[in-house]
């Protein structure tokens, strides 16, 4: 889905392909909306009973996916907000810091979508709100949630403002949340203490600096899909240069993640004991196509090879594969720490579906998945429209 | 055309720090005001007092059976207010047979669905032919004392009782598992709204006539009574969505009934008492024999203790 | 008060709504028992919106006592009801089987409602079975072939006619368009009492004429002198064979008290001497070796031996020794043994010894396992036995008791006749020498019983070297008689003690032999001999299928129970106990359940021939005889269809089916789909069943019957039991099935209504007006079970005198609430009172809260004795055993224990059957499931999804088997490995591998009670609807068809000549992995 096809996009492309290309993009969007909703309609009419997460593997996809969202929102916010203030080349212009604003609102909806969904009661979502212990990292993170979408709506309004003192300050609160909750979803699995596998100070981190890859991989995406404001030479060098920076942050956060990646996972096999039936599992066992082939060689590897090119193009497909990779990524954290449960023979005990420790998400779990994606570029799109016309409403330029 | 103030001024800057400094207080607080022991919301005192004439009417036989001692005791500890009581269960491994019996009275007793199970009963082999053993492990709720799944509700749907039952209130839960993942004995499971047998007897035809019965199973649409509630699941109801697990059969202990594993664990086994009552019989085997915990190094403290 | 129709759960609710309004108006005196039913807000368990809601499971009005058929176990459960529905079933604290000790039988049912008993799993599944989905409704019709699962439903009394009246029943089926088939109403040829009794005395002439032409002549005269009646017999040439009436055969698989003696009663009124149950599938060799122990002299004779078994006191045995039994997962049962062991063995006050080829969980309690080689039980027998002889570790004292007065004086109850003198020729045992034919004493003219003269020989013992008569039952003169005596009496008789001849036998190996022999290390079989030695009669040999269930079962069970013989502790408080129950028949006493005026009588040779030894009959031709003859065991199951498939020794015309599953649960039971298959071999198949199963679906009409948690039935006890009991099954919930009319009466339809119709309509005497006699009808089950039930109130003693109390108004209160959801069919205080009578009515009641008649625990024993003693002669040495002849091969059968070969009817040794296949199969149970009854319970499914072909690791690896692969189980007999199921339907016999070190390699077993094909696994069809089965119903594997066919007899299992048992342990197979 385009929003707005320029003369000349910055990657060169011509109009007329672009045109071609936003017809793909639309109906790629409808199936994808029409695949979702049906999803949701199975969720709504079996409840969970077609979910392939049970309860020694309670959390599958959606919550994968919710983790990844997040990620995403606090990355892209981080960056348009800091980029913002430090007024870096493809940042500086208001135009640029809401886009950044709208692609993390956008990637936070869905988010709460996915765990609505995935909760047994859904309708009971908001008694988080309502009747929280913070003792609980999800209910803290839920509230943390909630305000930075207020704070980043108000920073999104005062944008539109001719000049406002609060912008800022708002800019650096949200951006304080946005690099605080991506770490907290780390801590959400670090809090778990009876679990080896999660209870690792590492996870935070991790999960940080998927954040900012993320942000940065989702941004360069999002401006490659929408091009520059208007051509001209000096717009499309200062898009060359913002597009270089952005592929320079996901290039350093991917790096940063697998430094510490490795450093989590190795340890494991210096000291073998504690939690390495898990690391067994993810590296050797069932999950090593999602670990080795989704997030190592499709979501690092080819990326990076991809950003180090001098093709734009690639790049975009880069950063998109990064995206794919860190979702696969997401699920290597969540699955492998519950698999191994460490009561002997459980699985034996009691046979069912859902009391085994083996996880592989279901269709409905998928479909469900593109509804969160359709939603997410539904608002994106709803987001960067809204953020021409009330700009051009505001006088301001678009 | 505000572009043109790049860089944060003073002002600015001093707000910024004042809403991160505010937004960081605010958020200790509310950590810290949730960390700090509340007052237990379930009843106490006088009112949690039970006058049980259970068992009154019959005398002691000579070396009367467990069951039967611990439920003249249990009928005495139902007389103290709950604050007074403290549950716990042993497990004497050594006489545990493998039945699944304690499995399915719990199933029974709390009309468990596909997928639920409070109590799982896990063999293991060890050794080779013919120097082999088997050994069985029950597994219910630890109840733990300081439990690893009850930090984690978001909602404070689950907590600790002053008798120290675990329990969860599922009008509150939302059904999020984090708990499931919390607990390191994987003692809660989810119902996913499931029941038994949805496959049998298909095209069996229905009505008065019909000759071959085919209608869906009755039993399992019969409300339970945990918590001493009624739970029908109908609709997709509670307790369907909700993090399920055992609650010592609170409803049973309500009535000066044992907990439906310990009634029904036919190598006698399994016990269960107050531990305030030093007199009773899981003190008595508590001190005597060897007892351990199941992973005690995670810290839960559980309440559940094995005689190997 | 209809309550059948659960579909209208509308109009359930309204009557329940009534009912409770009903329990509402009463006032329970203490309604406290539960004092928090209602507790009040501020008394909440948690604090919540939601109300809290009472616990209603635990209120005496909401349960009805009554006895578990999920498992032959037959613990006493409580079936707790919640809006009518079953949903929850506990241990009856009444029952001694559920709570240790039992609550006192005089508790008050308020008092005993809040305490509840421990049953198994199954159990507590059981409102599973009885709400099965694809429990039958209507009488079901055969509307394709045979096996082909078609089905219309008619009306029952049109069925019960089309049975009776017989003609072209099944024209409407493509090929049965002429088949004509004879009914009842001609079948029951031979009418007439007299005429009955006459033919049955001649006949009985006949079979005592020992020689072949006086028999012939004999033959002839019974022609003549019964002319006008030769065409109800069979074949008047073989007058033997009996009446026509004995066309129709009555089997049955699992039959308790009441519906026991309705079927009996049944047959009697059909004149038919067939009516044979499922004993040998089960333990046959078991009963029928302790029924030749038990054997009594008297009259001159051996006889009135009882078909039962021992079990060890489990509750007081110091050490026990468990051979073949599977306490923990089987047996009788894990609720009632179990609790009486663990606590023992936890408090070191009992050891146990397991031998078994299985690592058993039995074993994991177990001081030391001894995995034997299957087959070869009275080989490590033998080798204990010789250590225990030689190293003199038995029970001098017992053994040498040669009659019950030297029993009484040293203190024992029983007595065995280990010293009694054998005559030995050829070098072989024969008869007990007798008295009076070697001239050390004279013979008396005595009476018997039933007042017949006879001349009393006296048996001969050894008393310090010298001959001495002896008196058996003689309570006066104890006379206690020499262990080992090998010598030749003065007349010049060659004679042995029985104890030598058991010696002698023992030592026929050196206890290293008999140790390989069995598999078992030399060390470890002295080591259990020794310590069983070492409790003096606190020690037992407690022994089930394990050994029975072979061709050698008979010599394997009295192998070890003359172990247990050898330590004299019969009767004895932590020894070899045995049964004891409250009759219910009530004969001289209340109601006489058994008086059957009118009742025509039955003579013949069985269509199983047993009872009978083959030699005198008209049949007899030499050996080997076409088929097996039984002499000393009854209820063959493995001979009921097979024999009718040989028309051996008559055809049979109809086959009567209640509760048995032959094709599923006998090894080799595929043949048996062939036979019931066979239109001309079996014209008529009626089966009773409560759904569609593995064998019932074989049936030419189905009727539905009422499940255990339905119906009326005495269970009775086992010998573990040392309390004299009579659990009483009684219906607890509405029944599923729909009404009919019999006598006039509304009843659901049952094993019971239609055994009462077609007794209405074939006039059958013994039922309907006077059935029982003057003013006694039986025109409704209830006048036999509210009669029997009073019986069990009324006790034993003629004068009432042994009556239990009368049930006070809170009980009559509670049991009438209890029931009210049970419809009048079924239930009417009215009527159970009228058929009772006033006086007994409090009392029934009395009996019925409590679920049976319970003796206090405290009553089983006194002092180091049991309080109800076997208290009679044990037989170490059977002469009446060595008298018949095994029809396959013409030999003597053995009168005392020894090692015998795995052998097939003709005699040989299976080694072309073992050639190629290495594994030996055997089956076991597991505590998940029985045999066809417990697989309609979703409930059990999560704990054993399927069951696997257990196989040890180093079995696997030399067999190259992968854990979880898929393996096809053949054998020489059944190449192909799969179930031929009829009708051109096959299920290939596959199951996945499991690895498990607690198999001996070599060997390889799986768990019963998977692999099924109907009984809801498999599709039928009901009145051109097609109803799909459950698949899970039909996972796993059940190898029964590996096992092998008997070569020499072609179309059933191997079997035990002697004491009828089938082999389940003896078949070799291969493994053959499918991919
Ligand atoms: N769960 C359950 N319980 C039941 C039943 C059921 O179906 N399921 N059925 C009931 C009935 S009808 C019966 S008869 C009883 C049966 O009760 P048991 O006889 O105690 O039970 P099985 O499992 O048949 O036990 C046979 C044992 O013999 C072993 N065995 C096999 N071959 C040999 C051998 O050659 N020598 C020796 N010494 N052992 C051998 C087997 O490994 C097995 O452990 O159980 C009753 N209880
Ligand atoms: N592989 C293997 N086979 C075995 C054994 C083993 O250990 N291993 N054990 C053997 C033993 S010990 C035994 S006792 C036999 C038992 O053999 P059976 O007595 O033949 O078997 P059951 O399972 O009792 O058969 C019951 C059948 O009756 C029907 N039925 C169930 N409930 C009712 C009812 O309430 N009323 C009526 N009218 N019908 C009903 C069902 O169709 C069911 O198939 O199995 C034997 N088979
Ligand atoms: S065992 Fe698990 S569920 Fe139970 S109290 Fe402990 S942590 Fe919680
Ligand atoms: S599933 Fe329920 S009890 Fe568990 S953490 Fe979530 S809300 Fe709390
Ligand atoms: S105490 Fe009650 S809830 Fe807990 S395992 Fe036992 S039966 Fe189940
Ligand atoms: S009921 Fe008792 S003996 Fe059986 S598995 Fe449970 S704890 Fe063990
Ligand atoms: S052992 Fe048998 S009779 Fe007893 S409860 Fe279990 S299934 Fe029922
Ligand atoms: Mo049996």
């Amino acid at each position: 889905m385009t929003a707005h096809v320029s003369a000349k996009s910055g990657f060169g492309w011509d109009t007329g392909a672009a045109a071609s290309w936003s017809v793909i993009l639309w109906l790629l969007w409808i199936a994808l909306l029409a695949a979702g909703l049906y999803g949701v309609a199975l969720r709504f009419t079996y409840g969970h009973q077609l979910a392939g997460y049970g309860s020694y593997v309670p959390w599958g996809l959606w919550i994968g996916l919710y983790f990844l969202a997040i990620g995403m929102s606090g990355g892209a916010f981080v960056l348009g907000a800091v980029g913002y203030i430090l007024d870096l080349p493809g940042f500086g212009k208001r135009s640029e810091l809401r886009l950044a604003i709208v692609l993390s609102v956008a990637a936070l909806i869905p988010a709460f979508i996915g765990v609505a969904l995935d909760l047994g009661h859904t309708w009971r979502l908001f008694s988080i709100l309502t009747s929280p212990t913070f003792t609980s990292m999800m209910a803290f993170n839920a509230w943390m949630y909630n305000i930075f979408l207020v704070v980043a709506a108000v920073c999104w309004l005062l944008s539109f403002a001719r000049d406002s003192l609060w912008l800022k300050p708002l800019l650096v609160l949200g951006a304080f949340m946005s690099v605080l909750f991506p770490s907290q979803s780390g801590v959400f699995f670090e809090a778990v203490r009876t679990n080896d596998f999660w209870h690792s100070p590492i996870l935070s981190v991790l999960f940080l600096a998927s954040a900012i890859a993320l942000g940065g991989a989702g941004l360069l995406l999002v401006r490659a899909l929408i091009g520059p404001e208007r051509g001209g030479e000096e717009v499309e060098a200062e898009t060359a240069r913002s597009l270089n920076l952005l592929r320079i942050v996901v290039i350093v956060a991917i790096v940063v993640y697998e430094v510490f990646e490795f450093a989590e996972y190795s340890i494991a096999f210096w000291s073998p004991g504690a939690h390495s039936p898990n690391v067994v599992f993810l590296l050797f066992g069932d999950y090593w196509p999602v670990f080795w082939l989704l997030h190592i060689l499709l979501g690092v590897i080819v990326p990076l090879v991809l950003l180090l090119t001098a093709s734009k193009g690639l790049w975009a497909l880069g950063a998109f594969l990064a995206v794919v990779g860190f979702a696969a990524a997401r699920m290597t954290v969540l699955v492998p720490g519950q698999i191994a449960g460490q009561i002997p023979g459980l699985q034996a005990a009691f046979q069912d579906v859902r009391l085994a420790y083996h996880y592989s998400p279901t269709a409905m779990e998928y479909l469900v998945g593109c509804f969160m994606v359709a939603v997410g570029t539904a608002l994106l799109y709803v987001g960067i429209k809204l953020n021409r016309l009330l700009a051009q409403r505001a006088g301001l330029s678009v | 055309m505000t572009e043109s103030k790049k860089r944060m001024d003073r002002r600015e800057f001093v707000l910024a720090a004042g809403l991160v400094g505010a937004g960081t207080a605010v958020g200790v607080a509310a950590i810290v005001k949730d960390r700090l022991k509340t007052e237990p919301i379930d009843p106490t005192g006088e009112g949690t007092v039970r006058n049980l004439s259970v068992l009154k009417n019959i005398k002691p036989q000579e070396h009367e059976d467990f069951l039967v001692r611990m439920q003249r005791e249990l009928v005495a500890a139902m007389a103290k207010p709950v604050e007074k009581r403290h549950w716990i269960m042993v497990i004497d491994i050594r006489k545990c047979i493998g039945c699944f019996a304690c499995t399915i009275g719990c199933v029974a007793e709390n009309k468990l669905p596909p997928g639920v199970v409070y109590r799982p009963v896990t063999t293991q082999e060890i050794g080779e032919f013919p120097n082999i053993q088997i050994r069985f492990v029950p597994r219910p709720c630890m109840h733990c004392n300081t439990p690893s799944c009850v930090a984690v509700c978001p909602v404070k749907a689950t907590w600790k009782r002053p008798d120290g039952v675990v329990v969860i209130d599922y009008d509150k839960c939302i059904g999020c598992r984090y708990c499931l993942n919390a607990c390191p004995y994987g003692a809660r499971t989810s119902d996913f709204g499931r029941y038994y047998s949805s496959d049998a007897a298909e095209g069996a035809r229905t009505g008065k006539d019909r000759p071959v019965e085919g209608r869906t199973l009755p039993w399992q649409h019969e409300p339970n009574n945990e918590y001493a509630k009624n739970w029908d699941r109908k609709d997709h109801s509670s307790p369907v969505g909700n993090a399920r697990k055992c609650h010592f059969c609170l409803h049973r202990l309500e009535v000066g009934q044992l907990p439906m594993c310990v009634t029904t664990c036919i190598g006698r086994a399994t016990y269960f008492g107050d531990e305030n009552d030093p007199n009773s019989l899981v003190v008595e085997l508590k001190t005597k024999n060897n007892v351990q915990t199941l992973i005690p190094h995670w810290g839960n403290q559980p309440q559940c203790f094995y005689i190997v | 008060m209809n309550n059948r129709d659960h579909d209208d759960t509308r109009s359930r609710r309204n009557f329940l709504a009534g009912g409770a309004l009903l329990g509402g108006a009463l006032l329970f005196g203490r309604s406290d028992a539960g004092a928090s039913n209602k507790p009040a807000k501020e008394n909440a368990v948690m604090r919540s919106p939601r109300p809290d809601a009472p616990y209603e499971l635990v209120k005496p009005e909401n349960m009805i006592y009554s006895a578990c058929l999920q498992c032959n176990t037959g613990c006493g459960i409580s079936c707790k009801h919640q809006n009518g529905i079953i949903t929850k079933i506990d241990g009856n604290p009444y029952n001694p089987w559920t709570l240790l000790p039992h609550l006192p039988y005089a508790t008050h049912p308020e008092d005993a409602a809040p305490v509840d008993g421990s049953i198994c799993l199954k159990g507590q599944s059981g409102m599973q079975t009885a709400y099965d989905p694809y429990r039958i409704r209507k009488v079901l019709k055969r509307a394709g072939k045979r096996g082909e699962n078609k089905w219309v439903t008619i009306p029952f009394d049109q069925a019960i006619k089309e049975i009776c009246d017989g003609g072209k029943l099944f024209a409407s089926v493509p090929g049965e368009e002429n088949r004509n088939i004879e009914g009842l109403s001609t079948l029951v040829a031979l009418r007439d009492a007299k005429t009955m009794k006459a033919m049955a005395a001649d006949v009985k002439a006949i079979l005592d004429e020992k020689d072949k032409d006086k028999k012939k002549a004999l033959v002839e005269e019974f022609k003549t002198k019964h002319a006008a009646n030769l065409d109800k017999l069979i074949d008047p040439n073989h007058p033997d064979l009996g009446p026509r009436n004995n066309q129709i055969v009555l089997s049955w698989g699992r039959l308790k008290g009441g519906r026991g003696d309705l079927y009996k009663r049944f047959a009697d009124g059909l004149g038919t001497v067939n009516a044979h149950g499922h004993t040998t599938v089960c333990q046959g060799s078991l009963y029928f070796t302790c029924k030749a122990i038990s054997e009594q002299y008297t009259g001159g004779k051996f006889t009135d031996g009882k078909k039962f078994y021992w079990q060890a006191d489990t509750e007081n045995s110091r050490f026990i020794f468990f051979v073949g039994a599977n306490l923990f997962e089987a047996n009788y049962g894990p609720p009632n043994r179990t609790v009486r062991l663990t606590g023992n063995l936890v408090s070191g006050h009992t050891k146990i010894a397991v031998a078994d080829p299985r690592f058993s969980k039995l074993a994991s309690k177990a001081w030391k396992w001894l995995p034997l080689k299957p087959g070869t039980d009275a080989a490590l027998a033998l080798g204990m036995m010789r250590w225990i002889l030689e190293n003199k570790r038995y029970d001098a004292k017992f053994l040498s008791c040669a009659n019950k007065a030297a029993a009484v004086a040293a203190g024992e109850t029983s007595w065995c006749n280990a010293t009694w003198l054998v005559e030995i020729k050829d070098g072989k045992p024969g008869k007990l020498v007798r008295a009076a034919d070697v001239g050390i004493a004279q013979p008396e003219q005595r009476k018997t019983k039933d007042d017949k003269e006879y001349t009393e020989k006296f048996m001969v013992v050894m008393v310090e070297g010298k001959p001495t008569a002896v008196d058996p039952n003689d309570t006066k003169t104890p006379v206690v008689g020499d262990l080992f005596v090998d010598t030749t009496l003065p007349n010049g008789t060659a004679v042995k003690s029985a104890l030598q001849i058991l010696l002698e036998n023992a030592q026929a190996h050196s206890l290293k032999e008999w140790a390989d022999i069995a598999g078992v290390r030399e060390f470890d079989m002295v080591a259990v001999a020794k310590e069983l030695t070492r409790y003096g009669k606190q020690a037992a040999v407690d022994v089930h299928r394990g050994p029975a269930q072979h061709t050698n079962g008979f010599y394997n069970v009295l192998a070890w129970m003359t172990l247990n013989m050898l330590l004299g502790n019969f009767d004895a408080k932590g020894g070899m106990i045995k049964a004891t129950t409250w009759d219910t028949m009530g004969k001289g006493k209340l109601f006489d359940l058994a008086a059957h005026p009118g009742k025509t009588g039955s003579f013949g040779i069985s269509s199983i021939r047993h009872g009978v030894d083959y030699e005198k009959t008209t049949l007899f031709q030499g050996y080997p005889a076409k088929r097996n003859w039984y002499p000393l065991s009854s209820d063959v199951y493995e001979e009921i269809i097979p024999s009718i498939g040989d028309a051996y020794p008559y055809p049979v015309k109809a086959l009567f089916m209640y509760m048995g599953a032959p094709t599923y649960s006998l090894p080799a039971g595929q043949t048996n789909i062939e036979i019931l298959c066979n239109l001309e071999r079996l014209p008529l198949f009626i089966a009773s069943d409560i759904l569609i199963g593995t064998s019932s679906m074989y049936a030419d009409y189905i009727f539905p019957d009422l499940s255990y948690l339905e119906r009326w039935e005495f269970q009775g006890s086992h010998p573990s039991v040392p309390n004299k009991v009579q659990p009483v099954r009684q219906p607890a919930m509405a029944p599923i099935p729909e009404d009919c009319t019999v006598f006039g009466n509304r009843v659901p339809l049952s094993f019971e209504s239609m055994i009462l119709a077609f007794a209405e309509y074939l006039k059958l005497p013994g039922f309907g007006e006077n059935g029982f006699g003057k003013d006694l009808d039986l025109k409704h089950p209830d006048e036999f079970y509210i009669r029997a039930v009073a019986n069990l109130a009324f006790g034993e003693k003629p004068d009432g005198s042994q009556a239990v109390p009368d049930a006070d108004e809170r009980e009559m209160r509670i049991f009438r609430e209890a029931r009210r959801f049970l419809p009048e069919g079924v239930y009417s205080e009215a009527r159970w009172k009228k058929i009772s009578g006033e006086k007994m009515w409090p009392k029934v009641v009395y009996v019925l809260n409590r679920g049976g008649r319970f003796e206090d625990h405290a009553k089983a024993y006194k002092g180091d004795r049991v309080a109800h003693p076997y208290a009679a002669l044990l037989n170490l040495y059977q002469e009446k055993t060595a008298s018949t002849v095994h029809a396959g091969t013409g030999k003597r059968n053995a009168g005392i224990t020894a090692y015998m070969p795995i052998m097939d009817f003709h005699g040989k040794e299976p080694v072309d059957l073992r050639k190629d296949h290495a594994l030996v199969l055997i089956t076991h149970r597991s505590i998940i499931h029985t045999k066809s009854r417990t697989i309609a319970d979703p409930w059990l499914n999560p704990l054993l999804p399927e069951n696997a072909v257990l196989v040890n690791p180093a079995d696997a690896r030399k067999l190259g088997l992968k854990e979880g692969q898929s393996v096809k189980v053949v054998s020489a007999t059944n190449p192909s490995g799969e179930w031929d199921l009829g009708a051109g339907r096959k299920k290939p016999m596959i199951g996945k591998v499991a690895f498990t070190q607690t198999m001996r390699p070599g060997v390889t077993s799986f768990v019963l009670g998977f692999g099924h094909w109907a009984t809801g696994a498999g599709d039928f069809s009901v009145d051109g609807t097609l109803i799909k089965g459950e698949k899970r119903r039909a996972a796993g594997i059940h190898a029964n068809a590996a096992m092998w066919v008997d070569p020499a007899l072609k179309n059933t299992c191997m079997l035990d000549p002697v004491g009828g048992s089938v082999s389940f342990y003896d078949t070799h197979v291969r493994l053959v992995p499918v991919v």
